[in-house]
């Protein structure tokens, strides 16, 4: 059962294709205003593994979008 | 088939499904005949494969042999259940498998010409350490930027889509070029397994050895069109597939160009012959209207059109 504490990689199989993957679906999905380059380095500062982290993640993209980057 | 459909036929890769086999075993009982006919062929002795303890990923002749194996064995199955293909496309040294469908040579052939192809790479190439990259996430220019930036020869040999790519050359500059790209954003950026530089300005002069090679050998038409990786164009004659399998080894090829072009030729639908789901997973970044079916559907799929 999939839940906040599943590991992406681990438990679901998935590699750096499939986050990218899931990362254009959401963009397009919400038609969001970010490049990918900018969740990639906000993904080296902020190491996203569970799905819980990958939620956290979209909730500040929708939020602040290319301006993530400039968060702590 | 009701829709028009391509067959596309991966190259060598880093990793196996692992149940590859198994699939195949469930429609044929020749894969091991092939290991055994491509073993007699060229003289490399891949008749003791075993996808889980022995599975040659560390070597690379052996690996895009395997490649072909799996690739041929997909493709034998297909035809036998009538699934030709309206065009083909092989993805790298994919393109050995998929003149094979295509009718051009036989089984033992194209393994020796990989085999060939191989070995003439290794004895031309300047001696030195090579190495290639797969970057995603960034775009083109990015790329070609942070390249700049480095003053580096590395070259961007592959296109896989907007924002994925392959890069190629000297070995301590690609892993700088994949370092960079992964501090500067790229969601995708490792080393890829291989010491070849294909497809890059290093494999020149063993691109003009294998065509001293090649150019003497007699090749069928293909009897279905096979869409060049290198410029799109289609291939349908014996010369086009000799000049094809000359630039496969130093031309820069491009594989979002070719599925365009299969989309532009009206194909819905196409089936990944080979072991691995890699083209499958590149493919699931276009936004074309396009279904990519791996293996472990493939034979699914069909059953139930047919």
């Amino acid at each position: 059962k999939i839940n906040d504490n599943t590991n992406i990689i681990n438990d679901l199989n998935g590699d750096s294709l499939m986050f990218l993957e899931l990362i254009q679906i959401f963009i397009k999905k919400y038609n969001l205003n970010i490049e990918l380059r900018t969740i990639g380095k906000y993904s080296v500062q902020h190491p996203v593994e569970t799905i819980g982290q990958l939620i956290d993640m979209q909730m500040l993209i929708i939020e602040h979008e290319n301006n993530i980057i400039n968060l702590g | 088939m009701k829709f028009k459909h391509a067959l596309i036929f991966p190259v060598f890769g880093r990793e196996y499904c692992g149940d590859e086999v198994e699939i195949l075993s469930r429609y044929s009982d020749e894969f091991k005949n092939l290991l055994k006919r491509a073993t007699e062929g060229t003289g490399i002795d891949i008749s003791c494969f075993d996808i889980i303890n022995n599975n040659f990923l560390d070597d690379e002749l052996k690996s895009q042999l395997m490649a072909y194996v799996f690739s041929c064995n997909v493709s034998d199955i297909l035809k036998k259940k009538n699934i030709y293909g309206d065009y083909l496309a092989g993805y790298s040294m994919g393109l050995y498998a998929a003149l094979y469908h295509a009718g051009v040579y036989s089984f033992e052939e194209g393994a020796y010409l990989i085999m060939k192809a191989y070995q003439t790479i290794i004895s031309e190439i300047e001696k030195q350490r090579y190495g290639m990259g797969t970057i995603g996430g960034i775009d083109h220019d990015d790329l070609a930027d942070i390249i700049a930036y480095h003053n580096s020869d590395t070259e961007i040999i592959n296109i896989n889509s907007r924002h994925s790519f392959v890069i190629s050359g000297k070995y301590e500059e690609v892993k700088t070029i994949v370092q960079h790209a992964f501090s500067e954003g790229a969601l995708l950026a490792r080393m890829l397994p291989v010491s070849v530089p294909y497809h890059s300005k290093y494999m020149m002069s063993a691109s003009n050895k294998f065509k001293e090679y090649i150019v003497p050998l007699d090749f069928c038409n293909p009897v279905i069109p096979v869409v060049s990786l290198v410029d799109q164009r289609l291939i349908t004659t014996s010369a086009d597939v000799m000049q094809e399998l000359i630039n496969n080894i130093g031309d820069k090829i491009n594989w979002y160009k070719t599925i365009l072009k299969l989309c532009a030729l009206e194909v819905k639908i196409m089936l990944e012959c080979g072991a691995g789901k890699s083209l499958y997973k590149i493919g699931k970044f276009f936004d074309q209207e396009i279904k990519i079916y791996p293996l472990s559907r493939i034979l699914q799929f069909i059953e139930r059109i047919i």
